[in-house]
């Protein structure tokens, strides 16, 4: 078959053309769109708003709940601080109650001088009006 | 209005007005319904797709360059529509031709548009037309159909001017073959 018959059968095809509501459909079909469009993105937006919404809620309280547990721990921290220095002090005391304290005066290889605090308070509480001497340094 | 050229009312489609946009559609609806036919090698589709062509064309309005041809941009909107519809079909009637046994799959489906066409040998055409393959389809209807020059339907499918003379030139060799049975008085 030559070109020239092809040429000539394409140049006979009929012309096709649109139907009589062509531009109408497609101007119905532009509203429909736009109207759906701009529904769509309004419920996009108020989906995005409402999960970002979500997202910093749950973001928030997690911090929060960090921020609290922190806290707690600190506080547990420092009530065994206290706690430690509680127990520390009330061994002191209780020490210093059961030893007697002593001022060494001096001594030699045989014996050693001290003065018993305890019993020179209790002496001093006994009798109130003995005032001890000041020593300056002269033979006793 | 009547007397505005394409550019000048795209210009005013880019500002929302749709009765511009209304004028461009009726200026161009049959083209486009013709060009789309012969491509699809359906007139039902054609109509669809020429309808979804002006919505594309108003949706990227913004993206039409008054520099550029309004007509090659509308043929290229066309175009890619057009090759995407074309391909689904592909893939349905592959589809088809694997769950269901006994439909061959091949060959242009008869549709209303070959109803329409009163002359045997105009259907024929239009089947031929329809079974060569896309990337020389497109050149060939642009160029032997719709008259469009080689410049012009370069611009629309993106290639070079060669390219498409070559392709068009496969194209109607397809053509020779396809229609060559029913003009050598064989049976199709």
């Amino acid at each position: 078959m030559k070109d020239r018959r092809v040429d000539e059968l394409i140049r006979t095809l009929p012309k096709e053309r649109a139907s009589e509501e062509f531009t109408s459909r497609v101007l119905d079909r532009l509203k429909g769109e736009t109207v759906t469009k701009r529904r769509g993105r309004l419920i996009l937006g108020m989906a995005t708003a409402a999960v970002l919404l979500a997202v910093a809620s749950v973001g928030i309280l997690r911090w929060q709940q960090a921020e609290k547990a922190e806290l707690r721990e600190e506080i547990a921290t420092l009530r065994a601080e206290h706690q430690a220095l509680s127990e520390e002090l009330s061994r002191v005391m209780e020490q210093s109650a059961r030893v007697h304290p002593v001022l060494y005066l001096g001594g030699d290889d045989r014996t050693d001088y001290v003065l018993d605090m305890n019993k020179l308070m209790r002496e001093r509480r006994r009798r109130p009006h003995i005032i001890p001497l000041k020593y300056t340094g002269g033979p006793i | 209005m009547e007397r505005l050229g394409d550019a000048e009312l795209m210009g005013r489609v880019k500002a929302g007005d749709r009765e511009a946009f209304a004028r461009l559609v009726d200026r161009y609806k049959d083209a486009m319904v013709n060009y789309l036919s012969r491509l699809t090698g359906s007139r039902a589709r054609a109509e669809d797709l020429a309808q979804e062509t002006f919505l594309r064309l108003y949706e990227n309005r913004d993206r039409y360059r008054e520099d550029g041809r309004f007509s090659a941009f509308l043929y290229r909107i066309a175009t890619n529509l057009a090759r995407s519809e074309i391909r689904r079909e592909q893939r349905r009637r592959m589809l088809k031709l694997v769950f269901l046994p006994g439909g061959n799959g091949a060959g242009p489906v008869e549709n209303p548009q070959s109803r329409l066409l009163g002359k045997e040998v105009h259907r024929k055409l239009a089947e031929a037309i329809a079974r060569i393959p896309i990337r020389f389809r497109i050149p060939l209807v642009l160029h032997e159909i719709e008259g469009r020059s080689y410049l012009d339907v370069a611009e629309t499918i993106g290639c070079r001017e060669g390219t498409v003379k070559s392709r068009i030139s496969r194209g109607r060799k397809r053509l020779r073959e396809e229609l060559s049975p029913y003009f050598s008085g064989g049976v199709p």
